[in-house]
């Protein structure tokens, strides 16, 4: 082992390496520029400058995807109900044996009975949407901008020409972050009477709003996602129930229930008790719940999970957009920027597909099919239409940053736009695979 | 008669922010060309971060280093191009672009052996040795650039320079 001074190491280090070859005269910013727009297609912000997004609610693609899926199929109730459910431990290592189910949860209050109230004038601010066919739709969000205020559900069964103001749940609407066990920040409809608004709480209605029952499952609820095997699955967080105490263990665990009434299981738990939150995926049949130690996926209907690598650096979480059997996106946040990766076998491994491009760690995926996804964050969107490979620059949302984007099936798709300094939420809508966007105004 | 353009908005605003980054371009190749060993992959590396640091320039705190901010972007930005699919389907890595090492055969072998070696260190391990000995940057500002520790850096340059077979003679490890 060679006995060297600090400068002769360096010397050494230098040599080595030696120098690259620089052919650019520095940097250039010009090309991350784009041309102002016309004060017409620009009414506020300031197009073509990305800039942080404030990631509200616990939006997901799959949801919109999911629900498009059941409108697709004819829905009936499976048979089976599952009697069992595997436990994983800490360390994931897929050696759990299934246990019996636990009790079925079942609603903890009696159904509320709530008047449709008015269309909400103007300035009604949507955080979701939900959608069971390019038609039917529903958006929830709030008369003005806040957390802790009352939710607002408008449905249009005509594409958006025209709304109506179903009765919310009677919780308050508030951030996910901010939530407590009544208030909800999402919503999914698995058909025209059946949905849920959650995050962290849990409401069911099984009459289109007409009333609404809440659900206790002790814990958080994270994310919601029905199937189109008439079961719902609901991806939840029982740390936050248990953390007080500082002393009884905490799980993510996906709970299923028939869509048309409320009885939960659990058929998966694993050890939790860290942020950030796990991802849940739906698609047809098949279950996946991304945390930060793997992907758990389930082939049939919620009995049974295996364990998969998680692309996602660990510990940082990442989200999971399932758009086919085989075809799974998954968005992971790194150290400081985030990418977009796809999987081609269900999840068992994942490539990474940012394009050449960056996005950042709050980035989202909407994901069409294995060759076409969009990405939103840092007030861009960029489509892809070939895997991944390469993406293009998408625009058209009235100056505004989209701040989440979903599609139904590969022409119908949403988006959900923040404008005026985050002062301003409003829904956006494609009926050509995102050619144009169109303003959706709740009249 | 001369004439001043009075340059306003957007664009004035990211002449003024790639004018701060200027000074730092040729240390940005470095670092990736160190992390990558390829001339052109870290002028894209660096290109890249310079549109991530215009892209973020909010979270840079006012009166905070722009330098060490940066070099981190730059840091990510290879190792993202590093994770890239054309990055993986390379049949084979470029050869090192080669310094005049003279005409002392065996100092030659030594760098050789060094090049090598630098090569089969583990990422985490080369960049502190190319943020070190290659860019010759202080612990603290290796540190800030990293997110270690000062002590943690030291810890780790002690480490690879074990790696490397290297007994730094001075306590400035």
């Amino acid at each position: 082992m060679p006995r060297l001074t600090l400068d002769a190491l360096r010397a050494r280090v230098h040599a080595a390496l030696g120098e690259p070859a620089v052919t650019r005269r520095g940097f250039d910013l010009a090309s991350a520029i784009e041309p102002p727009p016309s004060p017409a297609d620009r009414p506020r912000g300031v197009a073509g400058l990305p800039r942080p997004v404030r990631v509200f609610g616990a939006i997901g693609l799959g949801a919109v995807v999911a629900a498009g899926a059941i409108a697709a199929v004819s829905v009936g109730l499976s048979g089976s109900n599952p009697q069992s459910q595997l436990t994983v431990g800490p360390n994931g290592g897929g050696t759990s044996s299934p246990q019996p189910a636990t009790s079925a949860t079942q609603p903890t209050h009696q159904p509320t009975a709530t008047p449709a109230p008015a269309l909400p004038g103007g300035g009604f601010q949507p955080a979701a949407v939900t959608a069971i066919s390019e038609s039917d739709f529903w958006m929830l969000g709030t008369a003005r901008l806040c957390s802790g205020c009352a939710p607002i559900i408008v449905r249009t069964t005509d594409g958006g020409a025209t709304f109506s103001a179903i009765a919310p749940p009677p919780g308050q609407f508030a951030d996910y972050s901010q939530g407590t066990a009544t208030s909800i920040s999402d919503l999914r409809f698995a058909d025209a009477v059946d949905g849920w608004g959650f995050g962290p709480g849990l409401w069911a209605t099984h009459d289109d709003g007409a009333h609404w029952v809440a659900i206790d499952l002790h814990a958080k609820v994270v994310d919601l996602e029905p199937g189109a095997d008439g079961y719902v699955y609901a991806a939840v967080d029982t740390c936050a129930t248990t953390q007080p105490t500082g002393s009884l263990p905490c799980f993510y665990e996906v709970e299923r229930s028939p869509v048309t009434t409320d009885t939960w299981n659990v058929v998966l738990k694993i050890a939790g008790g860290n942020q950030p939150e796990p991802s849940l995926g739906v698609h047809g049949t098949d279950v996946w719940l991304m945390d930060t130690a793997g992907i758990w996926r389930s082939l049939d209907e919620g009995v049974s999970f295996t364990p998969l690598p998680n692309p996602c650096g660990a510990q940082l979480g990442g989200e999971i957009y399932p758009v086919s059997p085989t075809a799974v996106w998954a968005f992971c946040p790194t150290g400081m920027e985030g990418g977009p990766w796809l999987s081609t076998n269900g999840g068992e491994s994942f490539a990474s597909e940012y394009g050449g491009a960056a996005y950042p760690n709050s980035a989202r995926i909407g994901a069409v099919s294995a060759s076409t996804a969009f990405v939103t964050g840092g007030g861009a969107v960029n489509e892809t239409t070939d895997g991944g490979t390469t993406y293009r620059s998408i625009s058209g949302f009235g100056g505004g940053d989209v701040t989440w984007l979903g599609f139904t099936d590969p022409t119908v798709g949403y988006a959900l736009v923040e404008s005026g300094q985050g002062t301003q939420r409003t829904l956006w809508r494609t009926g050509d695979a995102g050619a144009r966007w169109s303003l959706v105004t709740v009249s | 008669m001369s004439t001043v353009a009075v340059m306003d908005g957007p664009a004035a605003e990211a002449a003024r922010f790639e004018l701060r980054l200027q000074p730092l371009y040729r240390d940005a190749v470095r670092l990736a060309y160190g992390l990558l060993r390829d001339s052109s992959l870290a002028e894209d590396a660096a290109q890249e971060a310079a549109l991530r640091a215009w892209r973020h320039r909010g979270r840079l705190r006012e009166g905070s280093d722009l330098r060490p901010w940066f070099l981190a972007i730059v840091v990510n930005c290879s190792r993202d191009l590093r994770r890239s699919p054309w990055w993986r389907r390379r049949a084979e890595l470029p050869p090192v672009e080669r310094p005049d090492a003279g005409g002392d055969a065996g100092y030659s072998a030594e760098i050789g052996d060094l090049r090598q070696a630098l090569l089969r260190l583990p990422d985490r391990d080369r960049l502190i040795i190319v943020l070190r000995f290659y860019l010759d940057l202080p612990h603290e500002e290796v540190a800030a650039i990293t997110g270690m520790s000062v002590e943690a850096v030291r810890v780790r340059t002690y480490r690879a320079l074990r790696r490397l077979r290297i007994d730094l003679a001075s306590e400035d490890v």
